[in-house]
């Protein structure tokens, strides 16, 4: 049986994970200009920052539990099975790296 | 940090002439793991403590209002600094930068023409230096000494030689070393 080759806008999907991860830092590090620009109260920010950097979690998340499922369709064969597992490892990188850079700065002094 | 730095460099140094000289050491590891332990756990063993000690350093020199350190102003120029001690009178210094041992001091950070960053590696902390506007970078150096220190933002075809030297005195010395060295630019200038 053919290998069936792998649609190529499915490569995108090694993007994916850290596409999000950017959406975290620009918009954690909008959320703290603003509030610190605007002098909010320091619970009020960090719980801005808190639900922001959940939301990406969140999505981080259910892209991995969605693409473990394989839902997308990476072909048949040797190459989708690569890229499959490709995909779910930069996701979990993606989620790693989120928790480890951007939770800890939440515990930290908000604004000076 | 160098130790550590030493300790990384020996365990890397030890495997790889383990596996020249008797080949096949290790293979009862699966590359997977070889991979795992190594790619994975070395790093984050050796990264998040840095990166804990890092945030809380950071976090101890955070110029945060309240507190009342010296100040010191660093203005930039293609491709110089000057100092200005404004707890000293009018006192300046030209690419050598003074300041005193054993407590924290908030560098007032501006430039004259283009964007510069200051940077003095030793003392950590580095902030760019922005026509227009003023940074605040606290540092603090625990012993008296020389130490170096650097433009770390391309401004410019001279910007690699846009150093200046930092001079960190005994905090009972700082304010007559500071006065000689200003009075010392003063009669050069004559």
């Amino acid at each position: 049986m053919r290998e069936r080759p792998v649609p190529s806008r499915q490569l995108w999907w090694l993007a994916a994970g850290f596409t999000v991860w950017c959406s975290a830092l620009v918009v954690l590090y909008a959320i703290q200009g603003i509030g610190c620009a605007f002098a909010w109260p320091t619970g009020t920010l960090r719980l801005w920052l808190a639900v922001a950097l959940l939301v990406h979690l969140i999505v981080l998340g259910w892209m991995w539990r969605d693409i473990a499922r394989a839902s997308p369709d990476f072909g048949s064969g040797p190459t989708g099975a690569l890229l499959h597992w490709a995909v779910v490892a930069t996701l979990i990188t993606a989620l790693v790296a989120t928790v480890i850079t951007l939770g800890p700065p939440l515990l930290l002094t908000a604004c000076i | 940090m160098l130790a550590g730095s030493a300790i990384l460099f020996l365990l890397v140094m030890t495997l790889f002439v383990l596996v020249i000289r008797r080949p096949g050491w290790g293979s009862s590891v699966s590359p997977e793991r070889w991979l795992v332990l190594g790619g994975l756990v070395l790093p984050a063993v050796v990264l998040l403590p840095l990166i804990a000690y890092a945030m809380i350093a950071g976090e101890r020199l955070l110029p945060l209002p309240g507190q009342a350190p010296a100040r010191i102003e660093a203005i930039g120029r293609q491709w110089a600094w000057t100092f200005r001690y404004p707890d000293h009178g009018a006192t300046e210094t030209k690419g050598v930068l003074h300041m005193p041992a054993g407590a924290p001091v908030d560098i007032l950070v501006s430039s004259q023409d283009v964007i510069h960053a200051f940077w003095i590696p030793r003392l950590a902390g580095k902030i760019d230096a922005v026509p227009g506007h003023v940074n605040r970078l606290r540092i603090q150096a625990d012993q008296p000494g020389r130490y170096a220190g650097q433009c770390s933002e391309f401004c410019g075809l001279d910007h690699a030689s846009m150093r200046f030297d930092v001079v960190v005195h005994r905090p009972e010395e700082f304010s007559a070393a500071l006065a000689r060295a200003a009075a010392s630019e003063g009669s050069q200038k004559k």
